[in-house]
């Protein structure tokens, strides 16, 4: 099958495609899904070298269960999440890096945090010092919604949380992150009045 | 002021979803290669699994032979228990003997030997 037709064939079809030796469907899973896995582990552990690993074997894992794969039960990619959030745990629990979601005080507003002591003033950048200051379960919620556009009930599956649980640990995150963002608005260009 | 209160995490994230991290070459490559050597293991171990089974039945002929061979196996299995009743009669039924089979090789023809 030649590889520019397969842009509008579903992840499981061609998941299926490979299974059965379908060299060209590897090669197109390959491209659409890699990158989105390693943005969100990049985003996720703040490390290239780390979330290059993980998506490695996230897309082993998907390499491996190929053949068996049971069509209908579950989205691939959303499978492929979920195999990466937890590749993306288990790195930060084993390096320290995690942060206990219970000893974290809610940020009050106007507080300084981490961010004000920055001099690099990419917003971007700034996001990225204030995700990594969250807990995990709230950064890796927050980064599945906002910057991976996911929809609550999929980060539920993902995350295997009730999407109340996701609900709760967006809003947390997102009022952290507001706390630790509110004054470097005026600094990287934005106005306080949101025009 | 805007009408509608915009969310200043928003712009934020409007940034980071602009800056997202792009996989080197070099990942897609192994990931690719890992997808390769995945299917070249699958592909030797899958038919040598296959094959000891096909072995032996390729040696008695192929799936038809092993049903034969079951049908043959179970006929016999019966044939043995129900011959003793059926040849029975013709064996040591009333009214036959040797001599009326075999009149030449009866037992008179011992006994004047």
């Amino acid at each position: 099958m030649p590889f520019d037709a397969m842009t509008e064939i579903s992840d499981e079809a061609l998941l299926v495609a490979y299974g059965n030796g379908d060299r060209a469907a590897a090669q197109a899973l390959t491209l659409r899904l890699t990158p989105r896995i390693f943005g969100y582990a990049a985003r996720v552990l703040s490390d290239r070298t780390e979330a290059e690993d993980v998506v490695q074997e996230a897309m082993l894992r998907l390499w491996k269960i190929a053949p068996d794969w049971r069509q209908g039960e579950a989205q691939v990619s959303t499978w492929l999440y979920r195999v990466t959030v937890n590749l993306c745990t288990d790195r930060l629990r084993k390096s320290g890096r995690s942060v206990d979601i219970d000893a974290v005080a809610e940020p009050e507003d106007g507080q300084p945090s981490a961010v004000a002591t920055m001099i690099d003033t990419d917003r971007a950048k700034a996001l990225q010092a204030a995700l990594d200051t969250l807990p995990e379960r709230q950064r890796q919620a927050v980064v599945l919604r906002h910057l991976e556009g996911l929809s609550n009930p999929e980060i539920a599956v993902v995350m295997d949380i009730g999407v109340e649980a996701v609900e709760s640990l967006t809003a947390r995150g997102k009022r952290a992150l507001r706390a630790a963002l509110s004054g470097r608005r005026e600094e990287l260009g934005y106005d306080d009045d949101g025009t | 002021m805007t009408m509608t209160e915009r969310d200043p995490l928003d712009d934020f994230f409007e940034a980071g979803r602009a800056d997202r991290a792009a996989p080197d070459p070099a990942l897609m490559a192994r990931v690719l290669a890992d997808a390769e050597a995945e299917t070249a293991a699958r592909a030797t171990t899958g038919p040598r699994r296959e094959g000891r089974l096909s072995a032996v039945l390729r040696g008695i002929g192929g799936w038809p032979a092993l049903a034969g061979l079951a049908t043959a196996t179970a006929a016999g299995v019966w044939i043995g228990i129900a011959v003793p009743d059926v040849t029975s009669p013709f064996v040591a039924g009333a009214g036959y003997d040797l001599n009326d089979l075999l009149p030449g090789y009866g037992t008179d023809v011992l006994v004047e030997g």
